[in-house]
């Protein structure tokens, strides 16, 4: 028997089988004239690689220019508009941006020496404003846990870690293999890959 | 370099392709200012150096995981075709967007070579792109150009060329898509390699990324193609995309298009600067007001109105003047020839054949010309957009719109590149529906009929008539498509987004070149397909003859009419009128004409310009077909109206139910639109006949 459970057509939508994590608000919720960026997209999965092609990407950049009425919405992403219908749109889940950030960010060129420098860390910037990720924390730096962001196992996970509001966290070590990190939580040595630590929102005194 | 170096142009849609293309070859393709144009795989050729090159126009796509079957299209060209260069032509403004489909290309390993397109646009805007930078970044050649004014274009054929001369075989790049990604990459990558799986085709590393994106067009190839070792690759794929999705936690193809972009968005960072103030769009100000959704649709509909009525008023008297030529012409040929089949074969047949077409070719010409405005201003887009909203009502795809506008959703277009313009839907029943549909738009062949009618019952209002029949079109689009959304093509709508090209100011040249190359076509049919036609339809409104006794008998009129009943067609219309006169008011010359239709619209006007000649006792060149019809008894508004109706909705003609055929892959649909639309007709028709009759 061939493996299908990977096909396309034959599960449900992508929304239903990621874990946790659902940022931002639908795009039919920004009102005409808002800057928003895209965090991330649920809708099944031919209409959301549509839509990345297109450049209605996570990270991305949106305009709304009209959002009005029952109609489809408007949005620009550098100088091209888009049409999206409302279903579409409800799909497309965004965070309030500042067209000033107009560049998206660099995980290729980045100068400096930081891991967390990827493209959803950045994404992330742009929700929580100057907080940053665990995933970008420095080795030897310290932070305090603003809020573990998402819902689902991972942030169930994370909670019995103990990266729960208001703890004060260190990075021991980073990457202690591959892309996993090591954290000292309380008076607790915790392991934990890179992408989880994402969802770890931080308050530094750098 | 071999004779046979081809050039292929990709792209996303709207990015210039066709114009870049119409500039290497000198060719002129329908560009217009909304994406969607261009379905089909085009081919020319150039010279560079000396030498002929074949340059290929593919369908715009954004990805080469291919989302629509046109999209399929130009993947495949690239697969198996193997061009030797792939000249990208990217729109300078959107760097972002289109540079996702570079790397794409980079990775598939072809020699791809960059053309900066609308460049002048970008730098009008303030963008400002470093092209030496972002070819040493890609390494491959950037070249700046500006299709439609011809720029930069030389240079692009020397380069691409020169880059096809220098690079044979495929060199793929390799880009990382994190940790995660490219472990089970390697794993897939090598496995690929061992089995040579696809091996003349793609490079492993490509094949593999499909896989693991999990992309079903390649899965369903790779399928096809069988063997142990293929069901083992396959099987572990779908292992490693779900490894990966546990560890990320999301889709592969989701993390894979994060590090795409994520790699062009730092090229971006490094080539392009943009104006650092926040700049006032005056695009955006515009679609504020215009995709209104109140404010919008009050526009659309007076621009539209306003349009019909400008075109009636500026092409009057230019009709009035090719009508005077035909009837100058009419008078000419019946002096100069002498009596008998020849003299009736070139009056009758011919000049009043051909001339009821050709009479009006000044109002399609300022109909054309008009449509030009809408298309290359960008509002054509923005008229696509505000009918979203009514689409989704009716079952149709918000895409649909495209062929319904190319259709003729503005009166004057032609559903042969309608039904293909409807391969950028993705959903195949969606698709069907949007087919069987778009024969009913009012194309430019149905606009004599329309024109000849309201010329003689409703020329107090023409303007007026024309918009509520382009309604009355989009009312029975509208009503078919849900009628077959809701029986045998059910199924869910599919995500809609269109892209809303900016508007410009349309330079004259394009508008009168396009008013031009859609008038000539009008031309040339009615010189060709209407005038053979024509001359058939005169030998069969004339033979055979009346016998002498009968003959004898008769004079003027009475010989006359007699003469033509008698004659294949007459007897044929006759048969028919003993079911259309009581239903739908038409007489046997109605008839006839519809059957002529079928081979093309204008037909039925030359039928009845040949007819209504050859009814005529003496020369009577003086009176244009439309008094002519007017003066008639069998005739009358009601039954003009019913008639309009049905030309409007009845058998799409010939080259469209082929173009059908070819798009569905089966005569079974092709069969279904004749039966189908032709039984909407005789209904609607029979409606409004009798309805209107008893009214007045």
């Amino acid at each position: 028997m061939r493996n299908r459970r990977g096909r396309k057509g034959g599960r449900g939508g992508r929304a239903s089988r990621r874990s946790g994590a659902r940022p931002g608000y639908p795009l039919t919720m920004a009102s005409s004239d808002e800057w928003v960026r895209v965090v991330t997209i649920t809708s099944e999965h031919a209409a959301e690689s549509r839509l990345v092609s297109m450049g209605i990407n996570p990270g991305a950049l949106l305009h709304v220019i009209s959002a009005s009425g029952s109609g489809p919405i408007v949005v620009a992403r550098d100088e091209t508009r888009f049409g999206i219908d409302r279903k579409t749109a409800w799909h497309v889940r965004v965070v309030p941006a500042s067209p000033d950030t107009v560049h998206a960010p660099y995980p290729l060129f980045c100068d400096d020496d930081c891991r967390g420098c990827s493209y959803r860390t950045e994404m992330m910037k742009a929700e929580y404003g100057e907080s940053i990720t665990l995933e970008s924390l420095r080795s030897g730096e310290t932070g305090r846990v603003m809020s573990v962001r998402g819902r689902g196992v991972t942030v169930n996970r994370l909670m019995k870690m103990g990266f729960v509001k208001g703890q004060e966290v260190r990075m021991l070590e980073r990457p202690v293999d591959n892309d996993r990190i090591a954290v000292q939580v309380g008076d607790r040595r915790v392991e934990l890959a890179g992408w989880d630590a994402l969802h770890v929102i931080l308050e530094v005194n750098r | 370099m071999s004779p046979g170096t081809v050039l292929a142009l990709a792209g996303n849609p709207n990015s210039g392709k066709t114009s870049i293309f119409n500039a290497l070859t000198g060719s002129r393709q329908h560009v217009a200012n909304y994406p969607g144009i261009t379905v089909e795989i085009k081919e020319g050729s150039a010279h560079a150096s000396g030498r002929q090159v074949r340059v290929v126009d593919l369908p715009g796509t954004y990805s080469l995981t291919p989302y629509s079957p046109d999209e399929v299209a130009a993947r495949d060209y690239l697969l198996e075709q193997h061009p030797d260069v792939v000249i990208h032509v990217v729109d300078a403004s959107n760097l972002e967007r289109n540079l996702y489909l570079t790397t794409q290309l980079m990775e598939l390993g072809v020699p791809v070579i960059v053309a900066l397109n609308m460049i002048d646009i970008a730098e009008m805007r303030g963008i400002r792109i470093d092209t030496e930078e972002l070819s040493s970044i890609l390494g491959i050649p950037v070249i700046r150009t500006v299709g439609n004014r011809g720029t930069g274009t030389d240079e692009l054929l020397e380069r691409a060329v020169a880059t096809a001369t220098a690079r044979s075989e495929w060199v793929p790049i390799d880009l990382s898509y994190g940790a995660a990604s490219d472990r089970a990459l390697a794993i897939l990558e090598s496995m690929v390699r061992k089995c040579g799986l696809m091996r003349e085709m793609v490079p492993p590393r490509w094949l593999a990324l499909r896989l693991l994106e999990q992309d079903s067009h390649t899965i369903d190839r790779v399928e096809g193609i069988g063997g142990r070792g293929v069901d083992d690759i396959l099987d572990t794929a779908g292992k490693l995309a779900e490894q990966v999705f546990r560890e990320m936690d999301d889709e592969t193809e989701g993390v894979i298009a994060d590090h795409r972009y994520g790699f062009v968005a730092g090229v971006v960072k490094r080539v392009r600067t943009t104006p650092v103030e926040k700049r006032v769009y005056f695009s955006d100000r515009i679609d504020r007001f215009l995709t209104n959704p109140v404010l919008g649709p009050l526009v659309m509909a007076a621009v539209l109105f306003g349009l019909f009525q400008f075109t009636f008023y500026v092409s009057g008297a230019p009709i009035s003047w090719v009508e005077s030529f035909f009837a100058w012409l009419h008078g000419v040929a019946w002096d100069v020839l002498p009596p008998g089949f020849v003299r009736s074969m070139v009056v009758s047949g011919a000049i009043d054949g051909v001339g009821g077409v050709v009479g009006f070719v000044p109002l399609i010409m300022f109909m054309f010309f008009f449509i030009s405005i809408l298309e290359d201003t960008g509002y054509m887009a923005r008229i696509a957009f505000l009918m979203d909203r009514i689409f989704r009502k009716f079952g149709l795809h918000g895409s649909s719109i495209v062929p319904f506008i190319v259709s003729g959703g503005i009166t004057g277009g032609c559903a042969v590149p309608g039904i293909m313009a409807a391969r950028t839907l993705r959903d195949t029943k969606e698709r069907f529906a949007t087919i069987l549909s778009v024969p009913f738009m009012n194309c430019g062949a149905k606009l004599p009929v329309y024109a000849l009618l309201i010329a003689a019952f409703f020329s107090s209002h023409e303007g007026t008539v024309l918009f509520g029949l382009t309604i009355l079109s989009w009312t029975f689009a509208m009503l078919s498509a849900k009628l077959l959304r809701s029986t045998i093509l059910k199924g869910e709508s599919t995500s809609f987004v269109l892209e809303l090209p900016p508007y410009r100011l349309p330079s004259m040249k394009s508008l009168l070149l396009h008013m031009w190359e859609r008038t000539w076509l009008y031309l040339r049919k009615a010189g060709t397909v209407i005038l053979l036609a024509s001359v058939i339809m005169w030998g069969l409104m004339t033979f055979p003859t009346l016998p002498e006794e009968e003959a004898r008998e008769l004079s003027g009129d009475q010989l006359a009419q007699a003469s033509l009943s008698y004659s294949i067609a007459g007897r044929a219309g006759r048969a028919i009128e003993k079911v259309t006169r009581p239903l739908m008011g038409f007489d046997w010359k109605v008839d006839v004409a519809l059957i002529g239709g079928f081979a093309a619209k204008e037909i039925v006007v030359s039928t009845l310009g040949t007819a209504y000649s050859m009814g005529e006792t003496e020369s009577d060149g003086a009176r244009s077909l439309s008094q002519r019809l007017a003066g008639e008894e069998s005739w009358n508004p009601v039954m003009a109206l019913a008639l309009i109706v049905f030309t409007m909705l009845y058998i799409p003609c010939i080259a469209t139910v082929a173009v059908i055929k070819r798009e569905t892959n089966s005569w079974r649909w092709a069969g279904f639109a004749i039966v189908y639309t032709t039984g909407v007709a005789a209904v609607m028709a029979t409606a409004v006949y009798q309805i209107g009759s008893l009214v007045t």
